[in-house]
């Protein structure tokens, strides 16, 4: 179960930091800032990819043990007093930004500014924030109890279903020369840190190699630990602390908090107040449009994830490389597609009725299940509906762009979708529907 | 139509009325090893006045006048850019990366790239092997003992009188009528027997007629397969009957080989027009 | 206007081989905007059409059909090389017979020389008397020239056909001056120590003719040393493996480089300037451009391996994606990665059983096997160009390989981009310094260009009337 509780968490920080990131930037970024705005943003977007090499290696963790895989996010309730700060998409402040320093940050760490951090976030957070490697410390120190989990409990046959770098990295990893300059100056390309796992040491190494590019080795004093995601956060915060106030809110988009694509409240306005937590509907149609496509990519990507990761039955390894190619690589596509999508709603008033007002932007809303079929065919099935389904949104969507970039990508996405379409076709025409024993040649 | 002389962009990728885009340097491949159209590493040869480099080795094949002892050197530094680097990788599976090999030449265009536009036409300071070395060696950690001198740099393109300004074409000296083609292969149908698929695909293509087979994977023909059915590609091999071989290349390369458009073999509908 | 300075235009001209006597028409190769992920689209062109007889251009038509084919023989590529004038106002304008006779000069006075060369023989035996030149000039006609090509070391009298040049009449029509430069046929030619053509001696089917006197020159039985001084790669000539030494067969073929001068005497000046010229194979994929070109070569050479800024955009990182998706379309990428082919491991010739070869690093797939297959990758590459029409910024810089990390073998050096292919050292394929400072100059930019015509075009489109 904790193990689930870490999976939502990583889930949820790489949904939350993605957001934050994409808000960074816009016409109203004075120039003198540009060029710190987007390392900002860069290195976020690195951090994000990172988390999800934790994922993965999370993920792996649980396969390893014959547990279920758990690409939910939140589905705990909120008191267990573990995940670290309630889910929330919101525009960088120093105060969303010394959560997620805190969030990452060792449990013991107190040297400055970790009093001003401390008070941002929790009047961010509306509550206290807990460390995320505090979690990771309790799993590990659990998984390291051979009274509490056997040695047997660690199934090393399972090592061919697990996510390898090798297949997830993308090639982001440590260099002959270290961490290597990334896609912008002064942004270090990403570590992922995908690992598999075969037993309890394996495990063990796996979640402290996760803990340790969270918040740094072991000690949080500055010197060590350069790279951590505590340290990055922390960093961009102190740079952004420099700036006056009124810079600090040019630096991003003034994109609206947890954009929503139905309006939630009983009184039929626009934003719904949940506890502390502020929801806006995005009113502005052709924005609403733009959400919908997110949130159906969204679904997409998780579904080819979640399709690439579980074989169809666990005794034989019945899904063919080749599937599990187009899947991985349809993974990327979509984050891709999310990457343009999210970029494009944050420049989208959020109520078309005030355009100079807040921005909308990425909703990220779960689909209400994650769950996809077991049989093979009936999987390429869903993969055909959602497909259609994009037909139609993209159409939808359509009749309401006129930037000519927006209509170029649509033009593209649809293109793309058809050629997906045509191999799903030619994989569902050699299996039959029905079929109680899958054999999969 | 004109042109402003200094525009070289223009000048560079002109295309004259009636001239095919094949016509064009774009279409040339310059991953020479040896290459299609030129082996362009050949440019570099006489990148400095007074020496003749290997075109694809740091080794000094030529010296001229006080320069006449550089033969069999190997020129490994130049204003401080490097022509070799090591070759690293894992020899164990999963094993760490240690060195291979101690020293493999950079190609001359990109390791001499900064050199040529900050230095075309002056002096640069050049560090050779201070004695002949037949084997590739790397830069040593002391560069004390490296033989240094100064050489000028010659410019790549012409210059012209008249604007001062650089012309679009290779200059003459640099290279000279048969030089950009004689390291190519011999016939350059033997090239194309032998160079293997992952060179130049677009140019000389691998894998033609492509598909999706019912298992959703891909499958096509090897564009040199005599036959085309079945579709089943052929790894490439000299003695595989399947494959057009060095023979029926020299004899009929012409007749066999397919013109690829948008992925498959070419053959608009009827022969007359 | 006065005249200031010749240049022949382009500098470089590609021909490329063919048997057929009708050259291969023009045509464009654009990308297809309503398909921008799919082929780019061929489109026939406004073609010459030249008189046989005056050497003028008679016709210029557009063909319904595109044929690179004449029965079984290939289309050659032929260009035309223009001349162009500096004028008095620093602009280059077309030569063409007004400007000529606004100095009282004709096409006649227009002079050509051309030398071309194939030294491939030459190259390897180091014996100047192996050389094949043609030289071809001065001419001021328009008759046909052929490039006969000599070589010292033939049997007397015998030549090797490297093509035609032929100074294109200028008419009403078509004023400009300009020439063409006809590739040779595509043939393999050979050597012998017998006398060719004497009763018994055994004919080789390779061969279009016997050229080579082997009792003069050494190419018949030549072993190349495979030392510091031969080509890299070395034993690329027609051969016969014996023991460990690659015996050449003597083969030689018609493809030549060299160069075009056009000189003019205006006033009391005499003006000239040169071109180059060369014939290669035919270019197969005609709507595919390779990912790295001689005209990147060019642009670095010229303009240096930085890009200024301003310079880069995103429709040129477009291109080098479109074309390395036009690549990796071409290429079994599967076998090429190194998996296994039919259960058989390293059973192709790939960069993967190179750097084993070459160096000792373990032999084993470059990319995760699971994610080459051919259309997973061209999907993949599609979704990045995807993003790019959008106008989203690359976000892959850091994938790129740096020219200095051809060496690299590690599993991530050797994932790095381009990927699976060989560079000209030998080693993995890097983009020109100016390449990879392209895509990180635009990488550099906001993740999606600002589109103002979005916030406001959509506004107004939807707005509910009077607000607040």
């Amino acid at each position: 179960m904790l193990l689930h509780v870490a999976a939502e968490i990583e889930h949820s920080l790489m949904v939350e930091y993605l957001f934050s990131a994409y808000c960074f930037g816009g016409p109203q970024v004075p120039s003198s800032l540009r060029k710190a705005v987007r390392r900002w943003q860069e290195i976020i977007l690195g951090v994000a990819k990172e988390e999800m090499g934790h994922l993965m290696t999370v993920q792996n963790v649980l396969t390893a043990l014959g547990a279920p895989l758990n690409l939910n996010r939140e589905n705990y309730p909120w008191d267990i007093g573990l995940y670290p700060f309630p889910f929330a998409l919101e525009r960088p402040t120093l105060d969303s930004i010394a959560k997620y320093v805190l969030a990452e940050s060792a449990p013991t760490w107190s040297d400055p500014p970790a009093g001003e951090i401390k008070r941002r976030a929790g009047a961010s957070a509306h509550a206290v924030v807990n460390h995320v490697g505090a979690l990771y410390e309790l799993i590990i120190a659990i998984l390291g109890r051979p009274d509490l989990i056997a040695d047997s409990a660690f199934q090393a046959r399972t090592l061919p279903l697990q996510s390898s770098w090798d297949t997830w990295g993308r090639g982001y990893t440590q260099g002959q020369r270290g961490q290597e300059s990334g896609n912008v100056p002064g942004a270090l390309s990403p570590e992922l840190i995908v690992l598999r796992v075969i037993s309890r040491d394996s495990a063990l190494f796996a979640l402290r190699q996760v803990g340790e590019q969270g918040e740094g080795a072991g000690d949080p004093s500055p010197a060590v630990g350069e790279e951590s995601h505590f340290r990055r956060f922390l960093t961009i915060w102190t740079e952004m602390r420099q700036l006056s106030a009124a810079d600090q809110r040019l630096v991003s988009q003034p994109v609206a908090e947890n954009p929503c694509t139905s309006r939630m409240a009983d009184d039929g306005s626009d934003r719904y107040v949940q506890g502390k937590q502020t929801k806006n509907w995005i009113a502005n149609p052709a924005a609403l449009a733009w959400a919908h496509l997110f949130n159906l990519r969204y679904r997409m990507l998780l579904v080819n994830l979640i399709h690439s990761m579980r074989p169809v039955s666990p005794q034989r390894d019945a899904t063919p490389v080749v599937d599990r190619g187009i899947l991985i690589n349809r993974t990327f596509a979509e984050m891709y597609n999310l990457r343009v999508i999210a970029s494009t709603l944050v420049q989208l008033p959020l109520d078309a009725a005030n355009p100079r007002g807040l921005r909308a932007g990425a909703p990220f809303e779960m689909p209400y299940t994650l769950d996809i079929p077991q049989r093979e065919s009936d999987r390429w099935l869903l993969q055909r509906d959602l497909l259609q389904a994009s037909r139609f949104t993209i159409n939808d969507l359509r009749s309401q762009v006129s930037s000519s970039n927006g209509l170029r990508f649509l033009a593209a996405l649809e293109s793309s979708d058809q050629l997906a379409a045509q191999r799903v076709d030619a994989i569902l025409s050699d299996r039959p529907v029905m079929t109680l024993d899958e054999d999969p040649r | 139509m004109t042109i402003n002389p200094k525009n070289l962009t223009a000048q560079l990728h002109f295309r004259a009325a009636g001239n095919p885009p094949t016509t064009m340097p774009e279409t040339a491949i310059s991953n020479s090893y040896p290459g299609l159209e030129f082996d362009f590493r050949n440019i570099w040869r006489r990148l400095f006045v007074g020496i003749e480099l290997h075109e694809s080795d740091n080794y000094v094949v030529r010296g001229f006048g006080k320069h006449r002892n550089l033969v069999g050197h190997r020129l490994l530094i130049v204003a401080g850019d490097p022509t070799v680097t090591a070759v690293v990788g894992p020899q164990m599976p999963g094993g760490s990366s240690g060195q291979l090999s101690d020293a493999t030449m950079l190609e001359w265009s990109n390791s001499m790239a900064r050199v040529l536009h900050r230095h075309a036409g002056r002096m640069v300071k050049c560090e050779f092997t201070a004695n002949i070395e037949p084997q590739p060696v790397p830069i040593p950690d002391n560069r004390r003992g490296l033989l240094s001198l100064q050489l000028r740099v010659r410019p790549i393109f012409a210059s012209s009188k008249t604007t001062r300004g650089a012309l679009p074409v290779i200059e003459q000296s640099l290279v000279e009528p048969g030089e950009l083609t004689q390291s190519l292969c011999s016939p350059w149908q033997n090239d194309y027997r032998e160079c293997a698929c992952y060179y130049w695909a677009a140019s000389r293509p691998d894998y033609v007629n492509v598909d999706l087979n019912e298992r959703g994977v891909t499958t096509g023909n090897n564009w040199l397969a005599k036959n085309r059915d079945p579709k089943e590609y052929v790894p490439d091999d000299f003695a595989d009957s399947r494959l057009i071989g060095y023979e029926d290349l020299f004899q009929n390369w012409q007749a066999l080989l397919q013109f690829v458009v948008e992925g498959k073999d070419y053959s608009p509908g009827d022969k007359s027009d | 206007m006065t005249i200031r300075e010749l240049r022949i235009l382009p500098p470089l001209a590609i021909a490329r081989l063919g048997a057929s006597d009708l050259p291969v028409d023009n045509y464009e190769v654009e990308v297809d905007t309503t398909d921008p992920l799919g082929y780019r689209r061929l489109r026939p062109a406004e073609t010459f059409q030249i008189d046989d007889h005056s050497g003028e251009i008679k016709a210029s038509y557009v063909p319904t059909v595109l044929r690179f084919m004449d029965n079984d023989k290939v289309r050659p590529v032929a260009p035309f090389l223009e001349v162009w004038a500096l004028s008095g106002r620093g602009q280059l304008e077309p030569l063409t017979v007004e400007v000529l006779r606004s100095h009282r000069l004709s096409p006649a006075d227009v002079k050509w020389r051309v030398h071309v060369a194939n030294y491939k023989v030459y190259r390897r035996t180091g014996n100047l008397s192996d050389r094949l030149d043609a030289k071809v000039g001065p001419i001021s006609d328009h008759r046909p020239r052929e490039l006969s090509g000599k070589c010292p070391n033939f049997w007397s009298g015998k030549r090797l056909p490297l093509g035609w040049v032929r100074y294109i009449k200028p008419n009403t029509a078509f004023p400009a001056i300009r020439l063409r430069f006809t590739p040779a046929h595509g043939y393999v030619y050979g050597a012998s120590k017998a006398l060719p053509g004497r009763v018994g001696t055994r004919i080789d089917p390779n061969l279009k003719e016997v050229l080579y006197n082997a009792n003069k020159g050494r190419w018949l039985g030549f072993v190349e040393a495979g030392d510091t001084t031969s080509t890299n790669p070395p034993f690329i000539y027609a051969n016969n493996a014996v023991g460990d030494s690659f015996v050449s067969r003597g083969y030689m073929d018609d493809e030549c480089d060299g160069i075009v001068w056009v000189e003019l005497k205006v006033g009391r000046q005499l003006l000239s300037a040169y071109a180059r010229i060369g014939a290669g194979p035919p270019a197969y994929a005609p709507d595919s451009f390779p990912v790295r070109s001689v005209a990147d070569e060019l642009d670095q050479a010229m303009f240096g391996p930085l890009v200024r800024q301003g310079d880069s955009s995103l429709a040129a990182v477009e291109e080098i994606l479109r074309r390395a998706v036009e690549t990796v379309r071409l290429m079994n990428t599967t076998v090429m990665n190194g998996n296994p082919v039919n259960g058989l491991v390293n059973s192709a010739n790939t960069m993967a059983s190179q750097d084993t070869g070459d160096t000792s690093r373990y032999f084993e797939p470059i990319m995760s096997t699971s994610i080459v297959d051919n259309h997973a990758l061209i999907t993949l590459h599609q979704s990045v160009l995807t993003a790019l029409r959008a106008g989203s910024a690359p976000w892959f810089a850091d994938l790129l390989r740096n020219y200095d990390e051809v060496g690299d073998l590690s599993s991530k050096g050797r994932r790095k981009m381009p990927a699976l292919m060989r560079g000209a050292d030998g080693r993995y394929l890097a983009l020109t310094r100016r390449q990879v400072d392209l895509i990180r100059q635009v990488a550099r930019l906001p993740i999606l260009q600002g589109d103002p015509a979005i916030a406001l075009t959509e506004t107004k489109a939807h707005s509910r009337g009077k607000r607040k």
